[in-house]
């Protein structure tokens, strides 16, 4: 996705929600059982049970949201002024 | 009346037609209908969405109808169902129907356990996304529901062990 050409204000918004969507996400896959799952299909809980690649890949993601999302709060911090009469 | 009208007149007509089709637990004949129904009115966007729609309750009332135990026949026929919406949302005008298509696709595929298709239909969906991407505030909103509903059901997709993991999240961000 072209989240990166999201530029003004609402754009950021939506961005910190979806990267905020990704982090609930992908803490539910690093539980030990998942929320919900479907009958008769295997879920991440069950194949990548103690798999320590899966937990890193899930953290290194989560990281980067949480990186992203540090930046907007940055940076709307510093165009705070423009908003303010 | 303007064409417009005339073509929503007409559609209309032709889906009250197309829902009442319905040859009881013989599915396959039901699908066939389907198909020819789509071959013909292929034009008409409103009739290929409910015909899209009907498939996708079919394959429901297969995984209903075998208590989600599938057999080789009924998985074949779910498989069909699953590739004959596929193949149709491309057709379709609105990228919006699309999205929403391509998502509900993927949650029926999982249902009836067919989990590569469900992959392959999330990143359907994630590149019909990109393609047409519009810098407006409508579509930027219609696309945030989407990818939160669609990580709300990954949930329940599993990775595949073999490849890239987080392949469809990484794609989202």
């Amino acid at each position: 996705m072209k989240l990166k050409q999201w530029t003004t204000d609402l754009h950021c918004m939506q961005r910190v929600r979806i990267y905020e969507g990704v982090i609930k996400y992908l803490s539910s896959q690093t539980q030990y059982k998942l929320p919900y799952c479907v009958p008769y299909v295997n879920g991440n809980d069950q194949i990548f049970i103690g798999n320590e690649a899966f937990v890193t890949k899930a953290n290194e993601v989560m990281d980067f949201c949480f990186a992203e999302m540090l930046e907007f709060i940055t940076s709307m911090n510093e165009t705070k002024g423009d908003h303010l009469d | 009346m303007s064409e417009q009208k005339e073509i929503d007149r007409v559609s209309d007509i032709i889906v009250e037609l197309i829902k009442k089709v319905d040859h009881g637990k013989d599915l396959d004949k039901t699908l066939n209908v389907y198909t020819d129904a789509r071959g013909l009115f292929i034009n008409l966007d409103k009739v290929t969405e409910v015909l899209c729609h009907k498939v996708l309750v079919l394959a429901v009332r297969c995984h209903a109808i075998c208590k989600g135990k599938h057999t080789q026949k009924t998985q074949t026929f779910v498989k069909a169902c699953i590739a004959y919406v596929h193949i149709t949302i491309p057709t379709l005008e609105s990228v919006t129907a699309q999205v929403q298509l391509f998502r509900m696709t993927a949650q029926t595929a999982l249902l009836n356990g067919l989990i590569g298709e469900t992959d392959s239909l999330l990143k359907g969906m994630l590149s019909t996304l990109d393609d047409n991407f519009e810098d407006t505030n409508e579509f930027l909103t219609m696309t945030t529901q989407n990818i939160l509903a669609a990580l709300g059901f990954m949930v329940m997709v599993p990775e595949n062990p073999d490849g890239d993991l987080f392949q469809v999240t990484e794609g989202f961000i």
